[in-house]
């Protein structure tokens, strides 16, 4: 009897798991989603259905809100600000913007790029939509993009940190206040379900890898000062 | 080949059923990762599942 007992609990925990399986299909079954990476883990065709409905599984919520600690490497060259792709390094004005485009399965908590103090933050809701930054190549194919700027003063630098995302997900934390003094590759903000983080950086300072190249926040040199043109401290 | 053996589920039909089961969710995770054409990974499934059900069969 005891034997038939154990028998049918296996039997019947071995149910539940393919259960499980048909329940989830055609997306992982959470019995072998650890096992997977990240980008099979949580298929695009998933989260975008997850969006859809508005109804996220929380343990996408939980893979989603990660952050990591990261290895900061000391030096003077800026830090990535975000995980993500580099998508390019556009000049405009005395300006260079370095995009970096995250996907679903990035780290989405921003870091500072170098030490400083936070001079504005300035929010650019959805009055931003028609205004200026439109002839960027970054936000024209954007739907109603909303943004956080960060202005981090470096002394003789000052450089800004635009966190973007669409009106769908509109929601942005800046974790520090104007004022307030940034470390190298501390945290900043984050961006729930957004795409885009854009760092404006002052002509002589260049960017030290190539679009297409993937970025990780607070590990990744991303932008070199140049010595000779850099105004003196 | 009997059902019950002993008032139990007789260890080899156990056996298989334990066994098939978890070749079913190895395969969904086989799917997902390996980088195979459709039918040849199908096969490779398939023959795996076999010679397990094999193997119990010999030993029982």
């Amino acid at each position: 009897m005891y034997t038939l007992i154990c028998q049918l609990v296996v039997l019947t925990g071995l149910a539940c798991l393919v259960v499980a399986w048909v329940r989830a299909w055609p997306y992982p079954s959470p019995v072998i989603r650890r096992f997977l990476p990240p980008r099979l883990r949580w298929p695009e065709a998933q989260i975008r259905a997850m969006l859809d409905t508005g109804r996220l599984h929380p343990g996408y919520l939980a893979f989603f809100n990660r952050d990591p600690v990261r290895d900061v490497s000391a030096g003077e060259d800026l830090l990535a600000p975000a995980d993500g792709l580099l998508l390019s390094a556009e000049t405009a004005g005395a300006v260079r913007y370095i995009v970096i485009a995250l996907s679903f399965w990035d780290v989405h908590v921003q870091r500072s790029p170098l030490a400083g103090r936070v001079r504005t933050i300035e929010t650019l809701g959805d009055a931003f939509r028609d205004g200026e930054g439109r002839d960027f190549a970054f936000l024209a194919a954007k739907h109603c993009p909303v943004q956080k700027r960060i202005v981090i003063d470096a002394g003789a630098d000052e450089i800004a940190i635009r966190l973007v995302t669409s009106i769908a997900a509109r929601r942005i934390e800046v974790w520090p206040s104007p004022g307030d003094s940034l470390a190298r590759g501390e945290r900043l903000g984050r961006i729930l379900l957004g795409s885009t983080v854009v760092l404006e950086v002052p002509m002589h300072m260049r960017c030290a890898l190539s679009p297409g190249v993937r970025v990780r926040a607070g590990e990744t040199v991303l932008v070199t000062r140049d010595r000779a043109t850099s105004p003196a401290r | 080949m009997t059902l019950f053996e002993h008032g139990h589920i007789a260890w080899p039909l156990f056996a298989a059923l334990v066994y098939s089961a978890l070749v079913f969710l190895g395969a969904d995770l086989a799917w997902r990762c390996i980088r195979l054409p459709v039918q040849r990974l199908a096969v490779c499934v398939l023959l795996v599942w076999l010679g397990g059900l094999l193997v119990i069969g010999l030993v029982s």
